[in-house]
């Protein structure tokens, strides 16, 4: 299975020490598709930091089927931290969730900017401290 | 070295000992396992307050730096065992939401909620649309107890995910 890499568009990954890289080639198309340094205009992404991939989860969740990452860092800011504040953090946060919403194999974007599935909003708790990604 | 021929001085020595080797003990264990005293009752001095912000349309609490910095000096999973055991705690703390002195259960999910988190799954793998677990700042008893338990299980399990 593939690994997710250590630099996707220029950004550099960061991953929690119990993090299991391997996901689907969708979930890393997905990443491709939405984590660029540039994802949002007057802003630069430098890092983010995923929390859980393939790991952290039981079963059935879509971790576990290794279609699902979350991201709770963005530039070195715990997201729960850095979004209420509002600029940067937040420009990036929602600009990384509605380009995930144009990504074809999309399947699930939580976090503190949007709640969707399968591109139709969805009322779930949490996720105002991170972001998840999950592909079909 | 001279062998002591006196028991009564050689049981004195071994006391000695025992004095210096139990001191020693005291002062090297380890600040984050018996802070978590200190850790509660700093959180519960936190002149916060719960606030609507506008900008992303929800209330938020306003010194999350402030949790932060003093949960820094403990180990993040020592954090959680500790933050889960006092959500249903209901003694007032400095911190308020209109006016009105927040309960220590609320700052500790505030707490908490900076520092791990998790995903409760449906029976397809998708993540669940409600989970006792999350709870708002206008919780009840009830539903801190009922964030309480659910949080247990995760921490039986293992399976929350750090920030």
């Amino acid at each position: 299975m593939p690994v997710i890499p250590s630099s996707i568009n220029s950004v550099t990954i960061e991953f929690a020490t119990s993090v299991n890289k391997e996901v689907t080639q969708t979930m890393i198309d997905g990443l491709n598709h939405c984590i660029k340094s540039n994802i949002a205009t007057g802003h630069t992404l430098s890092k983010i930091y995923i929390s859980s991939a393939n790991d952290s989860h039981t079963l059935p969740s879509r971790h576990m089927q290794s279609k699902a990452v979350d991201i709770s860092r963005i530039n070195g800011t715990k997201m729960v931290l850095g979004y209420p504040q509002g600029g940067t953090i937040k420009a990036i946060v929602d600009a990384i969730q509605n380009e995930f919403e144009g990504f074809s194999s999309k399947r699930e974007n939580f976090g503190p900017h949007i709640k969707k599935k399968l591109g139709k909003d969805k009322t779930v708790s949490g996720h105002a401290d991170h972001i998840h990604l999950s592909v079909n | 070295m001279k062998k002591i021929r006196f028991p009564a001085l050689r049981f004195l020595l071994i006391l000695l000992l025992m004095i210096l080797f139990i001191g020693c003990s005291i002062n090297s264990t380890p600040n984050n396992s018996n802070n978590t005293g200190p850790i509660l009752t700093k959180l519960s001095e936190v002149h916060g307050t719960y606030q609507w912000n506008d900008e992303i349309k929800r209330i938020v609490y306003s010194k999350k730096g402030l949790i932060e910095e003093i949960l820094s000096s403990q180990d993040p999973h020592i954090s959680v065992r500790t933050l889960v055991s006092c959500l249903n705690d209901l003694s007032p703390t400095n911190s308020t939401m209109d006016g009105k002195a927040v309960v220590m259960g609320l700052i500790c999910y505030e707490a908490l909620s900076q520092t791990a988190y998790y995903e409760h799954t449906t029976s397809n793998g998708d993540i669940a649309e409600k989970w006792a677990g999350h709870i708002q700042p206008s919780a009840t008893a009830k539903e801190l107890d009922a964030a309480k338990r659910a949080w247990e299980i995760v921490l039986k399990s293992k399976s929350y995910v750090l920030l």
